[in-house]
């Protein structure tokens, strides 16, 4: 850095790993350049010999959409905490700048030191959905790490992977060292330092990854054997030496409201996603949907303290200038204290011109008196999430909405000055029937029918509703686990008796109706529930070009079927068939804290379309209170309920396009 | 108040595009705790305008911003500064005092990353918009090492401006024709100081050319006019471009525009 005889410093040689000319070339280049505001930059640290481990972590997508995942930024404040060791973030390289690197051999680098991620100790990736699975392949590749676990040296990273898709790890589990199962704030740490020690001690990966096994929620896949019956389920999963525990216990953190918490969040250079602040209210659900992988991984629900989410709200807006914060949850309105903490948000930072965004809120008079104090009631739009077209299918999912519920929620919503409704559901669903798919159609002109029974002069114009499809997938840990899908056709038939249905309808012009390509799905259903034998499908695929399967314009199917037929995998025995619920399944030796005996219950009672009660209703004895806290844990009346309100039918909503509920 | 910042953008944040950079800087100017107005209605923003856009890979140690500040304006108000007041809801007296310039830019300097500095700013009346009043610009365009190397520079510049007309084939999506750019090089030579020239490269040319809406010409135009003239092949990425000054009608640079606070 040079300052010149006009006073302005000229800093014209911070190191960037890409040159400028291929920097000039590609699409935006702010992605790779780091130097984002609050984030950490230890180089000092490092050139003094004071950094002991060197962590990468991986979102593997692009840019954009990694620095809108809250999870890495959790695990970045926590591991920076800890003086000696420095974390750094690694995004998928988009597919222009994926070629340059190729053909000039320039290897991944982290952004903020702009280091080869080679030369890291760690490489931890976050699974967030199954269509990433190619671009897992694709970081290891750049960074000229071997793809095969088997086939790192000691030169390598240890490479590990967390988050939801690590529920069923067993289709990536040629690629990994070790998977993390569970929250970050429990072990974390553990497994650094523990890197660290036995590297000062001069220990080997493998007596690393052996010891490292010994830690709850630490799965070393290469320690197992498995075998298969003729049929091709599973035979057994058993661990290679007796010190290896037999089963995986998730960890869960129990002390929210002291973990770290990323106080000042990063400010990317360049629009992301999610660009806002985020502010994590509570972990888990009480709701009990039975498609819903996150409402039982997460159980029990645990809270913040209000204070701590007052704290963090000042701290973090005036750490990052951003204009806009939204709550997160997975149904907010279950936060005890949700209107005290709103009006703090609205009382101190309304004034300050900040949107307040409320993604999954009840409807009430409380919730929409918020919102028309946050948001411009003409221009914005409700959203509901019945997730199914008939109060049968309904029951079977759990999401315990009734019609009249629905009615209620939007024709308050109407004579609140709203007149834009959206629609989320699914199609796919086990027990689905023409009637369930009819029936989103005659939902949809109910809620018309309620619209235009206000009086013309109280109407804001027509009304408008929007219904989103996306199709099912069966996810492990859920009482649908074992339940089948179907083919690609079959989906797409399927939106297309809603599709016409709603033509015949008699509001049809106020109807839009959007649904998702299925063309992931298949795929997606095929990783959500497979097993060690797809790992070379995926590396097949990666090799012959499959990257980026998440994003619509890159996904090639055909890409995929190839993979198949090559590695001689017939997709449709992870999809189509009913597993048995006494099939061994590949994760089963994960253990959640929810029982398989809970998980086998409740798939029983969704053939049944029996609704089981929230958590706060009543406990059904999910086996969650193993951790021995939040709502487990909450005083009760006398008939089991808790002392917490709560509403058990009532519908969801939510004010914004990110996420159903 | 409306505001004019003079600023430097150098270094790594050369990638960030236009309208990145300007939301970005919107959050700077947030965390500085400095007081902004915002427009009216339901989702307020803050009154923000650049006098020019700088192109991705482009560095400037010389950009200028207009922001309207919340405190009182302790010059002379025109009618249009009163009238826009009221429409942001503001009332001049009742706004608090504005802290030294000087200060102030120090607030917005605490949040700025390397590369960014708030060099000055000057106080303009709302009528005085920059971006309308861009009409020139001085840039240093350094030549990557090895890139006109073997070239006598000097020789090369004083027969390339003795050509009375310079025509440069202009293609946009609507029209196509051909624009004689000789009229809108001010001046050209060859940089004497490159002592802070980036690492690997070393001669730099110092161009003083016509911006702005009526006529905007780029240094990389003229260094491909120029490599054309001495038939040298033109590589855009071995040059690295640093807009040094901007100006107003007849050579006036910005940072002489505006009353000093």
């Amino acid at each position: 850095m040079i300052m010149n005889n006009n006073g302005f410093t000229y800093n014209s040689n911070s190191k960037l790993a890409l040159p400028d000319d291929v920097l000039l070339k590609i699409e935006k280049p702010a992605r790779y350049i780091g130097g984002e505001v609050n984030s950490v930059d230890k180089r000092e640290l490092l050139e003094n010999g004071k950094i002991s481990v060197r962590y990468a972590m991986c979102f593997p997508d692009v840019y954009e959409i990694g620095m809108s995942h809250l999870g890495i930024q959790i695990i970045c404040e926590q591991l920076n905490r800890l003086p000696d060791v420095w974390c750094e973030r690694v995004y998928s390289p988009w597919p222009d700048l994926h070629r340059v690197m190729k053909e000039r051999g320039i290897p991944l680098f982290a952004l903020e030191s702009q280091d080869p991620v080679k030369d890291f100790d760690f490489l931890g990736i976050t699974l967030q959905y199954e269509l990433c699975y190619a671009n897992i392949l694709q970081i290891l590749d750049l960074a000229g790490i071997p793809l095969h676990a088997a086939d790192r040296g000691e030169d390598c990273p240890i490479v590990c992977a967390g988050g939801p898709c690590t529920y069923n790890p067993e289709p990536l589990a040629d690629f990994f060292d070790f998977f993390y199962i569970g929250e970050s704030e429990t072990v974390m740490n553990d497994i650094v330092l523990l890197r660290r020690d036995m590297k000062e001690a001069g220990k080997s990966r493998k007596e690393y990854l052996r010891e490292l096994s010994h830690i709850p929620g630490m799965y070393v896949p290469s320690l197992y054997d498995v075998a298969y019956n003729e049929d091709g389920t599973l035979a057994s999963f058993t661990p290679k030496y007796p010190d290896v525990p037999e089963k995986v216990l998730k960890q869960t953190c129990m002390e929210l409201s002291e973990a770290p918490y990323p106080e000042k969040p990063l400010v990317p250079y360049i629009k992301v996603t999610q660009d806002r602040v985020v502010l994590e209210i509570m972990r888990g659900c009480i709701r009990g949907c039975r498609f819903c992988q996150a409402g039982m991984l997460y159980r029990p629900l645990r809270e913040k303290s209000l204070e701590m989410l007052k704290r963090e709200a000042d701290l973090m807006l005036s750490g990052t200038g951003q204009e806009e914060i939204s709550l997160s949850s997975l149904s907010s309105s279950d936060y005890s204290k949700l209107p005290e903490l709103l009006d703090y948000l609205i009382s101190n930072f309304r004034a300050k011109s900040i949107n307040i965004s409320l993604p999954s809120l009840r409807i009430d008079n409380f919730s929409l008196d918020v919102m028309s104090k946050v948001q411009d009631v003409k221009k914005s739009s409700l959203t509901f999430a019945p997730e199914a077209g008939t109060q049968r299918l309904r029951d079977v999912i759990n999401k315990g909405i009734t019609e009249e519920d629905i009615m209620k929620g939007s024709s308050a919503a109407f004579h609140g000055g709203w007149n834009k409704v959206k629609l989320y559901f699914m199609l796919g669903l086990p027990t689905e029937t023409e009637e369930d798919m009819k029936g989103i159609a005659h939902l949809a002109q109910a809620i018309c029918d309620n619209y235009y029974e206000i009086p013309k002069s109280e109407r804001s114009g027509k009304c408008e509703i929007t219904v989103s499809t996306s199709f099912f997938v069966p996810k492990p840990f859920t009482p649908f686990q074992w339940a089948p899908m179907y083919r690609q056709d079959d989906y797409l038939a399927r939106a297309q008796i809603v599709k016409n249905e709603i033509r015949s309808m008699k509001n049809q012009k106020s109807i839009r109706y959007m649904w998702h390509e299925a063309n992931g799905t298949v795929l997606e259903g095929v990783f959500a529930r497979g097993d060690r034998r797809l790992s070379p499908v995926i590396e097949y695929a990666y090799r012959h070009g499959a990257l980026f399967d998440a994003w619509t314009d890159f996904f090639k199917m055909d890409t995929w079927m190839d993979a198949f037929k090559a590695c001689g995998v017939d997709h449709e025995f992870y999809t189509l068939r009913e597993r048995d619920v006494n099939e061994l399944l590949p994760w089963d030796f994960i253990d959640i804290g929810v029982t398989r005996r809970f998980m086998e219950l409740e798939w029983k009672r969704a053939k049944e379309g029996r609704v089981t009660p929230n958590c706060r209703e009543k406990c059904s004895g999910c086996g969650a209170k193993v951790f021995g806290g939040g709502v487990c844990f909450e005083e009760r009346h006398e008939d089991g309920s808790s002392v917490i309100s709560w509403k058990s039918r009532d519908e969801v909503m939510h004010t914004d396009e990110e996420g159903t509920v | 108040m409306k505001v004019r910042m003079k600023m430097t953008k150098t270094g790594p944040i050369r990638y960030v595009g236009h309208l990145d950079f300007m939301r970005f800087f919107q959050k700077a100017l947030r965390r500085s705790g400095i007081l902004t107005a915002f427009s009216r209605g339901y989702s307020p923003h803050m009154i923000i305008s650049f006098a020019s856009p700088l192109g991705v890979g482009l560095e400037s140690v010389a950009d200028y911003v207009d922001v309207d500040l919340a405190y009182r304006d302790p010059f002379t108000l025109s009618e249009s500064d009163i009238q826009h007041l009221k429409n942001m809801g503001l009332e001049n007296e009742e706004l608090p005092e504005v802290p030294a310039s000087t200060v102030l830019a120090e607030m917005v300097n605490r949040e700025m990353p390397e590369g960014v500095r708030v060099l000055m700013m000057n106080r303009v009346g709302v009528t005085d918009k920059a971006m309308a009043l861009v009409r020139g610009a001085d840039y240093l365009v350094y030549l990557e090492n090895g890139f006109l190397s073997d070239t006598d520079l000097a020789a090369a510049i004083e027969s390339f401006l003795r050509e009375e007309s310079i025509l440069i084939h202009k293609v946009t999506p609507k029209s196509e024709s051909d624009v004689d750019i000789r009229p809108l090089i001010y001046e050209l030579r060859e940089a004497e100081d490159t002592s802070f020239a980036p690492e690997g490269y070393g001669q730099a040319l110092f161009m003083s050319l016509s911006a702005g809406s009526a006529a905007n010409l780029k240094p990389e135009t003229v260094t491909e006019a120029l490599c054309r003239h001495i038939n040298k092949e033109f590589d855009p990425f071995a040059l690295r471009i640093v807009r040094t000054e901007m100006y107003a009608d007849e050579k006036k640079p910005f940072s002489e525009i505006g009353d000093r606070f």
